[in-house]
């Protein structure tokens, strides 16, 4: 159990790739922390060099306080879980899993207790005697957990543990990582690119695009006050849907004015936009899915944009449907059933107080 | 099967016998002579079959027993294998798992080696020994020999050790491992039928080689069974052919051994050259 | 820090890890990349196998080259050097190769007929490949008998002679393409098996005859494989050496069949004029190095592009 801490760590591959910028983070102890990005962020290096596999260029990294930078991996006393699992193919599964405590000098009958331990705990006793070979991507999976837990790291570190899974496993193993990591308690840095995983089982987001963190919260927080139009296009499904606007002040009311409808802001919203970026500015309006509303019978005028079906897709309880707003295609979630054939012209409502908005160039949140 | 059908399977029917026959014929005219006491350029069955010509190989040639020549191949080949598949491991395993500035030089380096004929490097290494003072030394040959293999078994070694994930060694050091320990426990063990592979090739490799011994050896004692075998041309053209083909048989027959081993990876690696 | 802490947890993270380099490093640096470059110096000498100037020799700059480039006999070797490559390894070894390659890949029909059909490819493709094999003296030594007077290859002729003196070019032709088929062979084999089924049934649906399929799918396909294995199998078929130094011996029987490299070694150890021979060893190289540098182009090419 301990705390992790990155101080404005950066690290460039020769040449001249920058994979992590600057990165500074606090992991609390006990934490279940995710790094959440797209192929290529500069996650997997970040969690690398908390490892001790790769080796800052710049900046410090502490555990519990302690700067263990210059210190090879063995001396970082941190598991982790490989994304192919890189179990031993040479060694049976009872063996991978003492693989640890054997380099630690741990007396046999000790190292018996405990790797029965672990395996009762992973439910994969039957399977000690058996070569890696012979396991399922499941059973595997559990192997490389098992030896990443059988010697109570400070750290666990999980490197995209579940994506070669099938879809309904890693649904499975999502809950019970996440059980495992509650009931020992030990501070967890799990690497991912899929933002349904790290909502579900993070206490903590930190979501990276570039090399860069740019943010770092709860899954709540991440998700209802995200910070950048990354962030915001990043985490929800279907993503958020931005809408180029103008915002300016008409007949004495704040509005977003698209090409062909006008959004009333509420007057508190509209002088906060105001002091923040000034009248007649562009800026990106971000709505998610859920958020927009196809009405019937508008009751009233404002915030109803005319719209274009595009193309329906029915998913069982809720259904998408993508519409042509001018020349965007905006994305509608909706529980109700509703039959359109595309072209058909609709209308829809979106709701003023569920709206972002964001500054075109530098992509970050207004409110 | 049609008309067409069964001509045609004629038609490959005589064409893979002529192979056969093509690439059979100097063979079985050497096992044919190794058998017969009066061998004979002569495409014949033997009138006695006997091992007499190989009994006989322990009678001295122009002053040396010719098994002596057997041993030599021995003792130069299995040296050669050994250093050069511990200086191929150990590039290798730098050239896979780290990567610095030249690398992907260096292994082009190593093709346009191991494509230069040995004749051109044979002249030379000649030239420098008479200057050195290691004409007609085992270690000159052992050395020079090792050299001339090390970039055929490097390449193999490379692409080897590029087959076993670097995954394995990391997950052994955050398991507790030294970069070496890691290397040791858990990369050697998984990379040893490849590192088998390698000696036993380099072994062989080593026991055809011609041109080096031819250059550098001169002493009829000191030398391997490639170059000894010369020996059995007697003088004014006469040739023993029973014997030089009994002696033939046994030198081949290591090399024979150690493809019908390594022939399934050899055939892989060939095709490596072509699909991906 | 101690010693072993040192060793074990630095060393073979930064530098110390190239060290590791070093064994191989040192073989080629000594034994390959040197003696290519003494070789140059020696060219630029007056050197001797024997005689005073085996011991002392001197500088004569480039008169070596001046002199082999007026040499007739260094013409009759570059002429046979070549006639040999592209006999022996192109048209040679790899339409062989390709021939057996795709005979091996036939269908083989039910029954007995598909039995004998099975043990005929075996048989054949087992002694292309020991030919490869055995050791090139060995080889040398078979095909130097077969050839001789009395030989199966002078019944067959009807010529009472010996054959490697009678035709001691078209002689080591055929026994090194005896000798290199099989790699040819083996390229090929393993480019067609890269031909995924379905290709050859698509083919076949869409109507295409045997003769079609291989000029319009196959041979396509196999393209790359031989530019590859043309390539290759002529960089090594101008650097063979042993086997004709065992059939037509150092002088290729007076000139008609000496390749280069029995050039060099006559000139080298039967006139003991070594320098000359490095002189001639030097122009050869740099022919050898041109086409090691087209492999390389084309390799680079294909991993890039294809």
């Amino acid at each position: 159990m301990a705390s992790v801490r990155l101080d404005h760590v950066t690290k460039i591959f020769p040449p001249k790739t920058i994979a992590v910028n600057d990165v500074s983070l606090e992991i609390k102890n006990g934490e279940f922390f995710i790094l959440l990005g797209p192929s290529g962020c500069g996650k997997t290096t970040t969690l690398r060099m908390i490892a001790g596999l790769e080796k800052p260029t710049k900046g410090r990294v502490y555990i519990d306080d302690e700067d263990v930078t210059d210190l090879p991996p063995r001396k970082r006393d941190v598991a982790m879980v490989f994304q192919t699992y890189a179990l031993y193919p040479h060694m049976k599964v009872y063996d991978n899993i003492a693989f640890p405590l054997k380099l630690r000098n741990m007396p046999k009958d000790e190292i018996d207790r405990k790797v029965k331990e672990v395996a009762k705990l992973l439910r994969i006793e039957e399977l000690l005697d058996r070569y890696p070979k012979q396991l399922s991507g499941g059973q595997q999976q559990r192997v490389a957990l098992a030896r990443a837990l059988v010697r109570h790291p400070r750290v666990w570190l999980m490197d995209e543990p579940l994506s070669n899974l099938d879809a309904l496993l890693r649904v499975r193993m999502r809950a019970e990582i996440k059980r495992l990591q509650k009931e020992l308690k030990i501070t967890t840095i799990y690497v991912t690119h899929d933002q349904v995983e790290a909502m579900s089982m993070a206490d903590r987001i930190a979501v990276m695009n570039k090399g860069r963190v740019l943010q770092v919260g709860s899954p709540r927080e991440v998700y209802h006050k995200p910070k950048t139009l990354f962030v915001a296009g990043f985490i929800g499904t279907p993503p958020m849907n931005f809408i180029k606007t103008v915002f300016t002040i008409d007949k004495n009311e704040y509005v977003l004015s698209g090409q062909n409808f006008k959004i009333k802001l509420p007057r508190q919203l509209g002088e906060l936009i105001e002091t923040k970026k000034g009248l007649d500015k562009e800026v990106i309006l971000g709505i998610r899915p859920e958020h927009i509303e196809v009405v019937e019978q508008p009751i009233e005028k404002n915030n109803i944009v005319e719209a274009e079906v595009y193309v329906v897709e029915p998913l069982g309880t809720e259904t998408i449907i993508n519409i042509k707003i001018n020349d965007t295609i905006v994305k509608v979630k909706t529980v109700k059933e509703i039959l359109l054939e595309p072209g058909a012209k609709i209308k829809v409502k979106i709701d003023p107080n569920k709206i972002y908005i964001f500054d075109p160039t530098t992509e970050e949140a207004i409110i | 099967m049609g008309k067409a059908g069964f001509i045609a399977l004629i038609i490959l029917w005589l064409f893979l016998a002529s192979v056969a026959v093509f690439f059979g014929i100097p063979l079985v005219w050497l096992i044919l002579s190794a058998l017969d006491p009066n061998a004979s350029p002569e495409f014949k069955i033997p009138s006695t079959i006997s091992m007499e010509n190989f009994i006989r190989l322990g009678e001295p040639v122009s002053g040396v027993p010719p098994y002596m020549w057997i041993v030599n191949s021995t003792i130069i080949s299995t040296l050669v294998a050994t250093i050069v598949t511990i200086a191929s491991i150990l590039a290798a395993y730098v050239l896979t798992r780290y990567s610095f500035k030249g690398q992907s030089a260096m292994l082009t380096a190593f093709i346009v080696f191991r494509l230069i004929p040995p004749l051109i490097l044979a002249l030379p290494i000649m030239i420098l020994y008479r200057m050195w003072g290691m004409m007609n030394t085992i270690h000159g040959l052992v050395l020079a020999m090792s050299a001339l293999i090390l970039p055929f078994t490097m390449m193999i070694a490379e692409s080897f050790l590029k087959s076993i994930p670097a995954t394995y060694e990391e997950a052994a050091m955050v398991d507790g491992c030294t970069r070496l320990g890691a290397f040791l426990k858990i990369t050697l063990p998984l990379a040893a039928p490849g590192i088998a592979t390698i000696w036993l090739l380099a072994f062989v490799t080593s026991w055809s080689q011609f041109v080096l011994p031819l250059m550098i050896i001169r002493t009829p004692s000191l030398m391997p069974a490639s170059v000894g075998l010369q020996f059995f041309f007697g003088e004014y053209g006469r040739v023993e052919y029973g014997k030089l083909s009994a002696f033939s048989i046994l030198y081949s027959l290591p090399v024979l051994i150690v493809f019908l081993i390594v022939q399934k990876y050899l055939k892989r690696g060939i095709a490596g050259l072509v699909t991906r | 820090m101690s010693l072993s802490e040192y060793l074990k947890d630095r060393f073979l993270e930064g530098t110390g890890a190239r060290l590791l380099l070093l064994p191989a490093l040192a073989l080629i640096a000594i034994f390959v990349v040197f003696p290519v470059v003494w070789n140059v110096y020696v060219s630029l000498t007056n050197y001797a196998l024997t005689g005073p100037r085996a011991r002392i020799y001197g500088f004569i700059g480039l008169e070596n080259y001046i002199r082999i480039f007026r040499d007739p006999s260094f013409y009759n070797t570059l002429r046979v050097s070549f006639l040999f490559t592209l006999f022996s390894a192109i048209i040679g070894q790899a339409f062989l190769g390709l021939g057996i390659a795709l005979a091996l890949r036939m269908r083989e029909p039910e029954g007995i007929l598909g039995k004998i059909t099975r043990a005929l490819k075996i048989t054949a493709s087992t002694l292309v490949f020991v030919a490869w094999i055995i050791p090139e003296v060995v080889a040398g030594y078979a095909w130097s008998a077969i050839t001789s007077k009395g030989g199966l290859v002078s019944m067959l002729l009807g010529v009472n002679e010996n054959i490697y003196v009678k035709y001691p070019f078209e002689t080591i032709v055929v026994a090194n393409v005896w000798r290199g088929t099989a790699f040819s062979m083996i390229l090929f084999m393993a480019a067609l098996e890269g031909i995924p089924q379905y290709i050859y049934e698509a083919a076949e649906i869409d109507g295409a005859g045997p003769w079609k399929r291989f000029r319009h799918i196959i041979l396509p396909l196999i393209s790359h494989a031989i530019l590859v294995d043309f390539i290759l199998i002529t960089i090594w078929t101008y650097g063979v050496f042993t086997m004709p130094f065992m059939i037509v011996g150092p002088s290729g029987q007076g000139g008609p069949a000496q390749i280069w490299t029995l050039y060099v070694y006559y000139n080298a150890i039967n006139v003991y004029e070594v320098a000359y021979a490095a002189t001639a060893a030097n122009i050869m190289f740099l022919i050898v190095l041109a086409m090691i540098i087209v492999y390389l182009r084309v390799m680079g090419f294909l991993r890039r592009w294809w």
